[in-house]
């Protein structure tokens, strides 16, 4: 089936066109020929007008998203890659000893399925690789404020209550000194 | 501007009190925006809502009175409670930048109309350092939603109005504002439009937070779906007539009906939290409290006369893991979590 791209340039605004999953402009995605219909459709409803279809030669399709994802596969992959390669070794040495003792053997691989099971468990934020990106690209998905062709009129705002500023002072005080002195 | 911006932990090494500083707590609620500021004792608070209307539908001289914003476009979004007012006579639904707790994907190009009703909100601070701590909600156990959006939206916001700001959890800001008495000791519970917002607190150290994705918005949405008829309007009978005391006393029958199905729709809701506090407690809170703790109820949906004692109803019938010294209202549940958010900015700025 013939593929296209669909570059949507202007930013933050959440596109859902059916058979392909929700995302976050701006964006490049891959689009099938014959969906063309209902993806124009799709956008004139989202009212997005700065985007353009051009044909797709890879084969993969592309979103913004993908490029993070395979920015941090590298480190984790390598450590990964050296996880396995250790694993092997470990198997391969225990096969050829040919060992009886099935106590050890046992222990041996108690141990290796602990290092699988933490594999498993491996979060990119927890070991402070992606973090940051991950922040850089949130931020770049929020549109820029500009409010120097806007005018507010009227009072929306209402007063509500009243606050004893006594009350907050005595407050901020307790909550300082809890803080200084770690909860004592 | 943006160089003079200090962010989150920054803020405590910035400054000392001074008069040219105002400290601001920021309430970031589906239903309303609410701020505190401390060279005031007023609480201010707009609703979070707007309604975007064609100008060709709307004169401009009819909009005598009305809170609007104008575009150099000519395009005009009547904000606050008149939108709120505007759609509910011409039977249409508001737009709102928040859904169900967080910044909306589907209204983000109305970050302009809510940056400008912040800025309204918080009023002038000509000349002076404000430092502001606003509040976002803990992520959601039973829905997968990410609040670094939200954060980050109105991280922006606060930058574009040249406001140094830290995020608080709205929950952890209704203990700073509720249980002084109690060295800020206790479980604060928000029951907002979009959220019911959890904080664990002992000492002043946050212990565990969580939210839900229920709270007033699904009331109202299983109590429209299940009369079918429009969230607002039951919105609107609920803000109007709802009592939980379990005596309906109007007599109109639509309005009784959906009166009665608020009712029950509240008592899951609560059942539905004390469930999720009993099991996040067993499950994730290390802390040994010997000491009895106080529940505090705070936000919009627990405004309705009766909730608390409802709660107190509902919970009794189950084993807590904890010691429960009282259950109460926070002094005022639409602005508790303003002024806790302004005690902890105070604290930050003034331990420095």
């Amino acid at each position: 089936m013939k593929k296209l791209k669909l570059v949507i340039k202007e930013k933050g605004k959440y596109i859902q066109i059916p058979g392909i999953a929700p995302f976050r402009t701006p964006a490049s995605v891959r689009i099938n020929k014959s969906n063309l219909p209902l993806v124009l459709q799709v956008l004139h409803k989202c009212a997005v007008s700065d985007f353009e279809i051009v044909p797709d030669d890879n084969t993969e399709p592309i979103t913004e998203t993908q490029p993070i994802k395979n920015k941090k596969d590298p480190e984790i992959n390598d450590r990964l890659d050296r996880l396995e390669s250790l694993l092997t070794t470990l198997v391969s040495k225990n096969i050829s000893q040919k060992s009886n003792n099935s106590e050890q053997i046992t222990n041996r691989l108690g141990r290796i399925e602990r290092i699988l099971k933490t594999s498993d468990r491996f979060d990119l934020d927890d070991i402070g690789i992606g973090k940051p990106r991950v922040e850089e690209m949130e931020d770049q998905y929020i549109p820029e404020i500009d409010l120097s062709d806007m005018k507010l009129s009227g009072k929306s705002i209402e007063v509500v209550d009243k606050k004893s500023n006594k009350d907050v002072d005595d407050a901020v005080d307790l909550l300082s000194s809890l803080t200084r002195n770690g909860g004592k | 501007m943006s160089e003079d911006i200090v962010k989150d932990e920054t803020i405590k090494k910035k400054i000392k009190k001074d008069s040219g500083v105002i400290c601001v707590g920021l309430d970031c609620g589906t239903m309303h925006l609410v701020c505190s500021r401390s060279d005031t004792d007023e609480v201010r608070v707009t609703r979070n809502v707007f309604l975007p209307i064609d100008k060709d539908d709307i004169s401009i001289n009819k909009l005598t009175d009305i809170s609007y914003v104008k575009t150099e476009d000519d395009d005009i979004f009547i904000i606050g409670s008149d939108a709120f007012e505007f759609a509910n006579l011409f039977g249409q639904t508001v737009s709102r930048p928040m859904e169900r707790g967080l910044i909306s994907p589907k209204e983000i190009s109305a970050i302009d109309v809510l940056t400008l009703m912040i800025k309204d909100l918080i009023g002038d601070t000509t000349d002076k350092d404000v430092y502001c701590s606003y509040s976002i909600p803990a992520e959601a156990i039973d829905e997968a939603r990410s609040v670094t959006y939200h954060e980050n939206v109105f991280a922006r916001i606060l930058n574009n109005l040249g406001v140094n700001h830290t995020s608080v959890n709205e929950a952890m800001a209704i203990i700073y504002s509720e249980c002084a008495k109690e060295k800020f000791s206790g479980i604060g519970i928000s029951f907002g439009a979009g959220m019911a917002n959890v904080a664990i607190s002992y000492k002043g150290v946050e212990a565990h937070t969580f939210s839900t994705a229920r709270s007033g918005d699904w009331i109202d949405k299983q109590v429209a779906e299940a009369l079918a008829m429009i969230p607002n309007r039951v919105t609107n009978v609920k803000e109007k007539y709802m009592k939980l005391t379990g005596e309906v006393t109007i007599k109109n029958k639509k309005t009784k009906r959906i009166l009665e199905a608020l009712y029950y729709y509240h008592k899951a809701l609560i059942e539905y939290t004390v469930k999720k506090i009993i099991e996040e407690f067993d499950e994730k809170v290390d802390i040994e409290m010997d000491d009895e703790i106080p529940i505090v109820i705070s936000g919009g949906t627990s405004l309705p006369e009766g909730f608390v004692n409802l709660f107190k109803s509902v919970i009794s019938n189950y084993e807590l893991p904890f010691e429960v010294s009282e259950i109460r209202a926070a002094k005022n549940p639409l602005t508790a979590v303003a002024n806790g958010l302004l005690i902890r900015t105070i604290a930050d700025v003034k331990g420095k």
